[in-house]
């Protein structure tokens, strides 16, 4: 009996939606004028998709349902993911969709480059990032400081292990890598990517110089306050143990 | 070079003589002259394209068979040679999109999709394309005059589903 009852409730429902639907349409003939979209195959419509971004596909999926549906074609995401990223996915991984692949790609980090380097894409706009590992970092410190440095292993982190300054009274960093790794014609920023110990003294708040160069490009130079900006940060998030970032600068590649 | 000419006849009835290196930009037709389809004193008939169409077809057609052939011809061209040759190809293709409305332009993707020119199909779909970039859902209904076909709740949830996108 309650069957029964549910079937009738359902065919009215379907019977509403379809007169809904009819009334809609109606209404439309007078007001709607017809899309040039409406004669295009539905491929066309996901290459034009394809051409725009990431962001743009996911905000243009509410469209319309033909947009919605050529959004997910693999035409649209294959476009999105950088041509090297198959031989870069473990096999043993399984993605339903190229749409699933891209932002898993987003998502989780790969290794390349004898695990020195994490790479990983934007979600907005599909473009390439890229993280040094501490390892592949040149790090010069001051002569005659002894047992200033330590390699920590770190199963949070991305890397097998990072770097950890014990005490030091001067110190250089330096990370080298080939711009070709990255995105062409994107305008890239440069970050350092670190924690507070509970021994932190600071850098008595003196400026910390700071310079981004590509080869062929004019350099970035400029001075830093670390400690303010630690400062800054410990206010909005807590003198938690949070990995903290700092823009070095910026350059187009 | 051999300038073998073949005709074209569009479905309203015109005809268009081009050069058959020209024609062969499209897939279906260099397939047609590969299988001996093509009667010399015949023309092909397209019956999908309109003459006005046909015409921006042949126009680009022959634009871009000018530029291949310079490309064989000055294959040491330097870089800087190569480059301003890229450069006068994008200008003329910005130009010749920015000469049509945007009723032509989805009439040429239709046609150049029927005749499957792979370049052309990019060139109209990526300037259509520029006219979605950074727009709303609702920028793009008006734009295209595209219908609403979703019910408020599915439209909700698809929104949800997208929302990072939308921040």
């Amino acid at each position: 009996m309650t069957k029964t009852f549910f079937a009738i409730k359902c065919r009215f429902r379907k019977f509403v939606e379809r007169l809904k639907k009819t009334l809609r349409l109606s209404a439309s003939d007078q007001s709607h004028k017809s899309s040039p979209f409406d004669s295009l195959p539905e491929v066309c419509i996901s290459i034009i998709i394809s051409f725009t971004s990431p962001r743009d596909a996911c905000v243009v999926a509410s469209v319309s349902r033909t947009f919605e549906s050529a959004v997910k074609s693999s035409i649209v995401w294959e476009k999105f993911i950088p041509p090297e990223y198959p031989s870069l996915v473990p096999r043993w991984q399984y993605y339903s969709s190229k749409k699933e692949l891209y932002f898993a790609l987003c998502n989780d980090s790969v290794l390349i480059d004898d695990d020195n380097m994490s790479l990983w894409i934007e979600k907005a706009t599909g473009k390439r990032c890229i993280m040094l590992s501490a390892m592949s970092l040149t790090i010069t410190i001051m002569h005659g400081d002894s047992l200033n440095w330590d390699w920590i292993p770190y199963h949070e982190a991305r890397f097998e292990s990072v770097l950890k300054l014990l005490k030091v009274r001067w110190f250089e960093i330096c990370g080298r890598m080939n711009t070709h790794v990255l995105s062409p014609r994107a305008r890239y920023s440069v970050y350092i990517v670190f924690k507070i110990t509970d021994q932190y003294d600071g850098f008595a708040d003196a400026p910390i110089e700071v310079v981004v160069r590509v080869v062929g490009q004019e350099s970035s130079r400029r001075s830093i306050y670390f400690d303010e900006i630690i400062r800054r940060g410990w206010e909005r998030m807590g003198r938690e143990d949070v990995w903290m970032e700092i823009e070095l600068g910026k350059f187009f590649n | 070079m051999s300038s073998n000419m073949i005709m074209l006849k569009s479905s309203d009835g015109a005809s268009f003589e081009i050069e058959e290196a020209a024609a062969r930009k499209s897939k279906i037709i260099a397939n047609m002259i590969e299988v001996e389809c093509v009667d010399e004193d015949k023309a092909i008939p397209l019956q999908n394209v309109t003459g006005n169409i046909l015409a921006l077809v042949i126009e680009y057609c022959n634009k871009h068979i000018v530029d291949d052939d310079d490309d064989v011809a000055t294959e040491e061209a330097s870089e800087e040679e190569e480059e301003a040759k890229k450069k006068k190809v994008d200008d003329w293709e910005a130009e010749f999109m920015n000469s049509m409305s945007l009723e032509t332009m989805f009439e040429l993707l239709l046609a150049a999709n029927y005749l499957n020119i792979k370049s052309l199909i990019d060139l109209v779909c990526q300037t259509i394309a520029n006219n979605i970039k950074d727009k709303t859902p609702e920028e793009v209904r008006k734009i295209f005059s595209i219908e609403n076909d979703f019910t408020p709740e599915e439209e909700e949830e698809i929104r949800k589903e997208n929302a990072w996108a939308f921040g």
